[in-house]
């Protein structure tokens, strides 16, 4: 009998680039039920929910595709359009990943998009949703139900709830999947509202190793029958259109901030910040994780993130945090300016003035039940409610001269993020080494945001479409990796 | 570069790098358990002359800190 522990190892070091296999994939959707579950969410929230839209027929939606999976990152992913000709070819071939529609009865081709070289590291599974299952322990938490055997494979069979800081709004209340014991990847994964199916998503006629999957040419994309009519305007023609589009773009955004900046200046005094809050203390650059570094922490430490909350029914603590938005965006600018798009060394510059960093200090406290309260104590820019409470029905914010009330709702992520560790298992992890911070015995680990895949927020309503987890929403829209 | 607690597994501290450049960071300082609080801890209680409104959908700010 598999235990939670093991089932949380099995999920998180998933390698879906040494895989070789073969599929069939069923994606299966209630649309009756999925409407029904975005208006009830909309009212949990307090907003408003949407219109009462004319149910969609078929109510009932089936889409059927053909999966190959190579060694090394490679795969080839043929979906049919629902109630088309056409069929949506997405594929690797190890470093590029491509889009492609192909025709069957006129045999045209038509190359939709290409990526950029990826790194093995960088690139992102099909199906992320059964191939990259670490957004489970991540973001919810399971319970073994028993043993079991799907495409003709030993299997364990488990369901998830959502871990009740992290999750903000998945879809569906409940998750009961399917894992192969050898491989750690999903067999079937369905999402639950109450006993509600609002989708199901499964592999059929799995085989290892299959022939086909030995063939460089099926992680490439076909050679197009015809001219797309992209491909008809000369290239040199897109390439100036693209940088002269970029260049006033970034030019307008650095005006922007320029005056941004200016009016800032001229208003209020800022609070004054005493004690530690001014500068962000140094930190160790982290090592570049290797490829045989994926996962290598050891597994006390991912069983540690796993059970990080509740521990106990409260937890008092201050959270300090700086932020440098000059550090955020210049790297992404410095990109840019090095390839000839002019403005962005203005705009990286605009930035860098704008603001040198900033400070904030909260005192929280956080319990079982959804219950919170989380205070400013220090700001060097004061900005949202001053405080903010929920008692698990309830929410307050507190602003100058005014208290706005309403439902209950999720800890604010930045603090979240701090006290339920577990959206870590849905990074890939190294280190694990033993420190002491803060007068307390720690691990430190290095961790590294996939791209793609449902992430820590799992809320996805197609298992390919990627979501940024949770954690990071406010606090660092750029950096890609921590 | 995450540290987690040993004994609770909460984070200690927590950098973001962009670049190789500190981009974030934030640290958990006076770190304690203790029992469960009562519920009026985790309530807002409007001081005489404070507005107090209901919530709509333009209430969306809780999460902009910075």
């Amino acid at each position: 009998m598999t235990t939670d522990a093991e089932l949380v190892a099995l999920l998180v070091r998933v390698d879906w680039t040494g895989l070789s296999l073969s599929a069939k994939v069923s994606w299966r959707r209630d649309f009756a039920a999925l409407q029904r579950e975005v208006r009830v969410r909309a009212a949990h929230r307090g907003s408003t929910p949407p219109r009462r839209s004319r149910p969609r027929t078929p109510r009932f939606e089936e889409t059927a595709s053909v999966l190959v999976l190579g060694r090394g990152g490679r795969y080839r992913h043929e979906q049919a359009q629902p109630g088309g000709q056409w069929v949506t070819v997405a594929g690797c071939d190890g470093e590029t990943s491509w889009e492609q529609e192909d025709n069957p009865v006129s045999g045209a081709s038509r190359t939709c998009r290409w990526s950029n070289v990826r790194p093995l590291s960088g690139l992102s599974p099909p199906l992320s949703e059964l191939l990259r299952p670490s957004w489970l322990p991540a973001g919810f938490q399971l319970e073994v139900i028993g043993p079991a055997t799907a495409c003709g494979r030993d299997a364990v069979e488990f369901a998830g709830r959502p871990r009740p800081l992290v999750m903000a709004e998945p879809i569906g209340d409940r998750v009961v999947a399917i894992a192969d014991l050898e491989l750690g990847i999903l067999l079937r994964c369905e999402r639950l509202s109450g006993e509600d199916p609002l989708m199901v998503l499964e592999l059929t006629e799995l085989r290892l190793n299959p022939p086909e999957s030995a063939d460089p040419g099926a992680f490439t994309p076909r050679e197009a029958a015809g001219p797309s009519l992209m491909s008809r305007i000369p290239g040199e023609i897109l390439r100036r259109a693209a940088k002269i589009s970029a260049s006033v773009m970034v030019t307008a955004l650095a005006a922007g901030l320029r005056l941004a900046a200016g009016v800032r200046r001229l208003s209020a005094p800022r609070t004054r910040i005493s004690g530690t809050g001014g500068t962000m203390p140094a930190a160790p650059r982290p090592r570049p994780a290797a490829s045989s570094e994926v996962m290598s922490v050891p597994g006390h430490v991912l069983d540690l993130l796993y059970q990080s909350w509740p521990v106990a029914p409260c937890v008092r603590a201050d959270l300090h945090q700086w932020a440098d938005p000059g550090a955020m965006a210049g790297s992404a600018l410095a990109g840019w300016d090095a390839a000839g798009v002019g403005g962005a060394g203005r705009l990286a510059a605009a930035i860098a003035c704008f603001d040198k960093g900033t400070y904030r200090a909260d005192q929280v406290l956080a319990a079982g039940r959804g219950q919170y309260k989380v205070e400013r104590v220090r700001a060097r820019r004061p900005r949202g409610p001053s405080a903010i409470a929920c008692d698990g029905q309830r929410r307050w914010k507190a602003y100058p001269g005014r208290v706005v009330v309403g439902p209950a709702a999720p800890l604010r992520s930045d603090v979240a993020r701090m006290i339920d560790s577990a959206w870590l298992l849905g990074c890939r992890l190294s280190g694990g080494e033993p420190v002491a911070a803060g007068g307390r015995r720690g691990y430190r680990s290095r961790p590294v945001r996939l791209t793609g895949g449902p992430g820590v927020s799992a809320g996805t309503t197609c298992p390919d479409r990627s979501f940024p987890p949770q954690p990071w929403p406010s606090l660092t829209r750029i950096p890609a990796s921590c | 570069m995450a540290v987690v607690d040993a004994d609770s597994g909460v984070l200690l501290n927590l950098t973001a790098f962009s670049g190789g450049q500190p981009a974030l960071h934030a640290e958990l300082r006076e770190l304690t358990f203790g029992p469960q609080p009562r519920d009026d801890d985790f309530r807002i209680a409007p001081s005489p002359g404070v507005i107090v409104t209901e919530q709509d959908d333009d209430d969306v700010d809780a999460d902009e800190i910075f």
